[in-house]
């Protein structure tokens, strides 16, 4: 305290070790707080685009793949994730199935971002797509989709402000791939 | 023979040197205000889930005592010690 220079210097380094306990409180109150979890309906309306591709001009010939398209509809309720300390959401729906290995695939993806009015998040967590095309198309290396039992599941990764990453699952729902290509 | 300082060099003398008394004072005072300041607005912001005001009245209060602890204005040098006289 004795120079001008001393002084600013604990003056400043005095602030910005109050804002990191500040922002460690900002996440410990955000998420150590929640009780409920948030959650996703999935409905699948239609397996359009259903074939297998042969491709002549890749690999001579060897390389061929199962391929297919989905319209569906969601409905999501991600009030709980919703706090101060939220700045994106990333959304996508992933498919697993067990053909000759276990394979996943990501069909969908959306980002959500919180808007910074609290009077804004109702409209923005609850999700509702209606009848929508999926983004990726469904491909299978070892064209074994026929008549495969399938499991879309939807997961959500949670962007914080101040905190890790971390993604979890929402939902699961089974599905059977029709018999015959179309 | 002392050279004549410049205009800056004599301005950061001039603001540099400060009583005891009220270093002592100050050395408690920017931390008193920051930390009120930072619970209030932490509460503040916890209601209206905001985070920005929080930082930016944190930030705003460190600027505030900036101002007025670190440079030696007239009012903290007015407890001077009294020194022996020469002999």
């Amino acid at each position: 305290m004795y120079s001008l220079t001393a002084r600013f210097n604990q003056i400043v380094f005095f602030t910005s070790c109050t804002l990191a306990t500040l922002s460690l409180l900002n996440q410990l109150t955000a998420w150590y707080l929640m009780n409920e979890q948030p959650s996703a309906n999935l409905t699948i309306h239609s397996t359009e685009k259903f074939h297998f591709i042969k491709a002549n001009h890749y690999n001579g010939g060897k390389t061929n793949w199962d391929q297919a398209s989905f319209r569906f509809s969601l409905e999501a309720d991600l009030k709980p994730v919703f706090t101060w300390n939220l700045k994106q959401l990333f959304l996508f729906i992933n498919v697993r199935y067990n053909a000759p290995q276990t394979s996943e695939c990501v069909i969908y993806d959306k980002i959500i971002s919180r808007p910074d009015d609290p009077s804004e998040w109702e409209k923005a967590s609850n999700l509702a797509l209606k009848n929508q095309r999926i983004e990726y198309p469904l491909k299978d290396s070892y064209a074994s989709l026929k008549n495969q039992t399938v499991t879309f599941e939807v997961w959500i990764e949670v962007m914080p402000y101040v905190g890790f990453i971390t993604k979890q699952r929402i939902g699961e729902f089974p599905y059977k791939m029709p018999e015959v290509y179309s | 023979m002392k050279r004549k300082d410049t205009l800056w060099k004599s301005a950061y003398i001039y603001f540099n040197e400060m009583d005891y008394e009220s270093q002592k004072f100050a050395r408690i005072a920017y931390k008193v205000i920051i930390i009120l300041v930072s619970i209030i607005s932490f509460i503040i912001s916890l209601f209206l889930q905001r985070f920005q005001i929080c930082v930016y009245s944190v930030i705003g209060s460190s600027i505030f005592s900036i101002l007025l602890f670190a440079p030696a204005w007239p009012w903290w040098k007015r407890k001077q010690p009294k020194w022996q006289p020469v002999k």
